[in-house]
């Protein structure tokens, strides 16, 4: 099987704050990895893959920074990475950003599964994946937690509330998959350096057949328009009272959580 | 008039509950605008909730009757919705921010080319040379920041977190169309269904009850496994707990364990440095129980219990 | 009794281990300044070993090493885990004579000192300790079972508890923004928290932060951060079915954590003018994970080829940047500076949790008395003014 994926690298310090003049993020950190659930999508690909005797390309759109991702997929057992990489990308919406990266697998498709993890831990959206289905005009399956190489197509179990729909689909198709599904493989000291070695191209504009009033800023239907803080800081709540009291407020907060 | 759409989600478990929320949403918008609300819903035997549906202040419910498609079958169900749409003229559809209709409206957003935001939890409308137009807010990095967006064009969607809405009453009178557009066959096959008993893994689970050093006294521990078993919740713990076998490692959370993204996060005795903090992410709640007033998980957790664990899990288990 | 009000700025092994020795003397008023949390920051990312005899800590500072080992062992008896200690034991290896002779010495010691160690030339019996170690690479090892590695985060902790008990106070999550300084004396400390604090003593205890705390008082700090890069790895097996003892050699040392090995290059092999290896950085905006260069990969993954072959095929779980602390000849800044009655109790190194039960517990009766000792003026600031 001819296998895609698409992965983000994504910006991991937890705290963030707003400068109040410039409405900019300030990160604590520039700290960055790969986001979490495209890791257990990596790891669905591989197994297909190996179950196929296939091979799986990856895609991201991002920075260059995005190339630290690029080189963990090749060195847990992706094939060939690319990045997609230009400045008239940036500003893209959802919308901007799955035409860009269907661009990106078109040209070096036809693939029969392609990956994307459920939603990017960086204010996940989870539009990209079925947005890219439709593009393509294959059907999407979201929250995939398994999939099995069956005739004629893929043997996929779907999460929902209370449990998992048996699926069955004919590739081509769309998979997202969510974070915590499986124990994703691990890169090895050996992997990772032969990897670190790898030539991961940069893939532009001009590279790709897009109309370019339909990505980046140009394209973009969604728009932030202001960014400020909310919370006052960290400071616990207390819960007080007697231990009644305190198991009951308990109990409502995780009824509130699991909401 | 454009009119505002509601989307009713249906899934295996029948009608989606929030639509009520969704709907008073919806009015938030509609009172500004003075638009009309129009739910739409599409699914096999569709016409059984055209009652369900009948909130007061929705004026027209239209229905896509789409007999034997399930509602995982999105390649089917976007095609016919999207049509319904594309013709409604609407300023907006509302739809409720469930993993599986933003997935259908994903596709939908991109056949139309029109914007969507995603987990909205406010609106703010105004009416701006005779068209709707809705500011909408919601939280970013846990709920560190508040991001202000704009949709340019319409129709536009908005997938909303409604849990700040009450559910408006049921009641009112809409009319009520029922389409049966033809329906091509899905590429997804439905095979059937396996229910997932509430233990689950500890990447997956979406509140995790985590045991800390003052776990070894007494029979804390096992107060803490009932009380996770009570509430559909997985054990973890520290690298005290895992160091001593009262856990596996595989269940030690933290910089040298393992990361953990759940919704709920309930700690017990466990001090919090930072070998164990930097194991939760993605900033769920956290609860936590600690007899140490200057235990350093107070500084990270959003609610503080100060008191003996075993006093606040006896009756937690009652 | 006329108290003397002491000022401790960082929380972490240095601070905490101060703090406790000063609250031994009961004219010492303690407060600590902590900006976070009680050894969450250089502490907890160190590995936390305290063997008998690797070559962390030269032979000549002997009695620092164990005087420190038997410290958290007392600390272990008093409240077991309050220290941490898994005991692994240690497995010393010799990649050539010259390590061989310091690893024969280092066993020496330790025999007078009541413990167990031996070399052992015999690579079957090696193999057994250690399966997963090419014994080819080297001459032999020096084996103990009587030490392992510690947890630096549980004891800057339990020195903090014990100060605690003892009258001192801990400002936890308080900053020291600013120091006052008239006619070259230090004075008061001014903090996050909108006070301002009069001292008679104030000790920089802040590590990687020491050359920012020096500006505060107009003083230069000439240390180095060093990069502690480390990884976390799952050993092929998954589980070992034997305990992974503390494996040293020279170029990088390896320890179980869980089920999982953590591997980092050895902070002695540093050299302070290589870009890769050492600088001048900012701590704060260290990342809590990742951070590794490529070369560390690359260094490591060779290390572990020729040496732990298991170890260069293991998964890469996660990995983390630290910096150590280091004056050019790579000991401790302690004592007195330029700045009358501010002291450094600093640049451990990478040695912090080993060196500060001796070192602070010197600088403690020094400050509180006045008397020195000879290692005291071996690790003095005062040698980087000569």
């Amino acid at each position: 099987m001819k296998i895609a994926i698409c992965i983000k690298h994504v910006p991991t310090a937890e705290n963030v704050e707003v400068n109040e003049e410039t409405h900019q993020l300030i990160r604590d950190t520039a700290e960055s990895d790969t986001n979490p659930c495209d890791l257990n999508a990596l790891e669905f690909a591989l197994q297909l893959k190996n179950a196929t005797d296939g091979t799986i390309d990856v895609f991201s759109m991002g920075p260059e920074n995005a190339m630290a991702s690029l080189k963990k997929s090749l060195a847990i057992g992706a094939d060939n990475a690319y990045l997609l990489a230009d400045k008239r990308f940036a500003g893209s919406d959802t919308l901007g950003t799955a035409r860009v990266l269907a661009a990106g697998i078109k040209t070096h498709g036809p693939y029969d599964v392609i990956f994307t993890g459920s939603e990017s831990s960086d204010g996940g959206t989870g539009q990209v994946g079925p947005m890219i289905a439709e593009i393509f005009g294959m059907p999407d399956v979201s929250e995939t937690v398994s999939v099995t190489a069956a005739d004629g197509g893929l043997d996929i179990k779907k999460r929902v509330e209370g449990g998992n729909m048996l699926l069955h689909v004919a590739t081509p198709v769309v998979l997202t998959v969510p974070f915590g599904c499986n124990e994703p493989t691990l890169p090895t000291l050996r992997s990772q350096r032969q990897a670190n070695k790898a030539d991961i191209p940069h893939v532009d504009d001009d590279a790709l057949a897009i109309d370019d009033k339909t990505i980046g800023m140009p394209g973009a239907l969604s728009i932030v328009t202001d960014v400020h803080s909310a919370s006052s800081g960290r400071q616990a709540e207390e819960i007080s009272g007697t231990f009644g009291e305190i198991a009951g407020r308990i109990g409502e907060l995780i009824e509130e959580g699991r909401a | 008039m454009a009119g505002i759409g509601v989307f009713a989600e249906i899934t295996a478990n029948g009608a989606d509950e929030a639509l009520g929320s969704l709907i008073t949403a919806a009015k938030t918008v509609t009172d500004v605008s003075g638009e009309e609300i129009t739910v739409i819903a599409a699914g096999p035997d569709i016409e059984k909730y055209k009652e369900a549906f009948s909130f007061q202040g929705v004026s027209k419910v239209v229905l896509c009757d789409l007999p034997g498609v399930s509602f995982v079958q999105t390649d089917v169900i976007a095609k016919d919705l999207a049509d319904v749409i594309e013709k409604s003229g609407f300023s907006a559809v509302l739809v409720p921010a469930t993993h599986t209709a933003r997935a259908l409206f994903a596709r939908i957003a991109m056949k139309l080319n029109i914007g969507m935001t995603a987990d909205c939890t406010s609106l703010r409308t105004e009416v701006v040379d005779g068209k709707t137009v809705i500011h909408q807010i919601k939280p970013s990095f846990g709920a560190q920041i508040m991001v202000d967006c704009d949709i340019i064009g319409q129709p536009q969607i908005i997938t909303m977190k409604t849990d700040d809405y009450e559910p408006a009453a049921l009641g009112g009178t809409p009319s009520v169309e029922v389409l049966r557009p033809e329906t091509s066959g899905s590429a997804i096959t439905v095979n059937g269904f396996e229910e997932i008993s509430s233990a689950n893994s500890l990447h997956d689970a979406k509140i995790v009850v985590c045991a800390g050093k003052g776990a070894m006294a007494d029979d804390n521990f096992q107060l803490i496994q009932q009380y996770a078993e009570k509430i559909g919740a997985a054990v973890a713990g520290t690298r005290p707990m895992a160091d001593n076998g009262w856990i596996p490692f595989s269940s030690q959370v933290g910089q040298s364990g393992t990361v953990i993204r759940p919704d709920v996060c309930i700690t017990f005795g466990v001090s919090g440095a930072i070998q164990f903090t930097e194991g939760i992410k993605g900033d769920p709640v956290i609860i936590a129980v600690n007899s140490d007033p200057h235990a350093a998980i107070f500084g990270f957790a959003d609610y503080a219990v100060v008191a003996d664990m075993h006093d606040v899990l006896t009756e937690l288990l009652k | 009794m006329e108290k003397m009000k002491i000022c401790i700025i960082g929380g972490g092994i240095a601070g905490a281990a101060l703090g406790y020795n000063l609250s031994l003397y009961e004219e010492a008023e303690i407060t600590l300044f902590e900006k976070d949390r009680i050894g969450c920051g250089t502490t907890a990312k160190s590995a936390g070993t305290v063997c008998l005899f690797d070559d962390s800590l030269k032979n000549r500072y002997w009695d620092v090493r164990l005087y420190g080992f038997e410290t958290y062992m007392r600390m272990e008896k008093e409240k077991p885990g309050s220290a941490g200690f898994d005991k692994t034991g240690t497995l010393v290896c010799a990649t050539d004579e010259k390590v061989e002779r310091t690893i024969k010495t280092g066993i020496a010691l330790a025999k007078a000192a009541g413990y167990t160690g031996e070399y052992i030339t015999d690579k079957n019996r090696i193999k057994e300790i250690l399966p997963m170690l090419n014994t080819d690479a080297i001459l032999g090892a020096g084996y103990t079972q009587d030490d392992g590695y510690f947890d630096g985060t549980m004891i800057s902790n339990t020195f903090a508890e014990k100060m605690e008990a003892n009258g001192a106070t801990i400002l936890r999550g308080v900053e020291v923004t600013d120091i006052i300084v008239e006619n070259g004396e230090a004075k008061a400390v001014v903090s996050s928290d909108g006070e301002t604090r009069a001292f008679d003593k104030i000790i920089d205890c802040t590590g990687p932060w020491s050359r920012f705390t020096g500006k505060l008082v107009g003083l230069d700090v000439q240390i180095w951060h060093t990069k502690a890069e480390a990884f976390f790895l799952v050993p092929p097996e998954k589980k070992l079915d034997y305990v992974f003892p503390v494996l040293k050699f020279p170029a990088f040392y390896a320890l179980r954590a869980g089920d999982n090995i953590f591997i980092c290059k050895s902070h002695l092999s540093m050299n302070l003018d290589d870009p890769m290896h050492a600088g001048q950085w900012d701590p704060d905006k260290l990342p809590q994970v990742g951070g590794t260069d490529d070369y560390f990969i690359d260094f490591l993954f060779d290390q572990m080829d020729e040496n732990v072959p298991g170890l260069a095929d293991s998964g890469l779980a996660s990995s983390w940047l630290s910096y150590r602390a280091e004056p050019r000849d790579f000991l401790p800044l302690l004592g007195d500076t330029p700045v009358t009655n501010y002291l450094l109790c600093t640049g451990f190194g990478g040695n912090g949790v080993i060196e500060a039960p001796y070192a602070t517990r010197d600088l403690a009766k020094y400050i509180m008395r006045g008397e020195s000792t000879p290692l005291f003026e071996e690790w003095s600031f005062s040698r980087l003014l000569k």
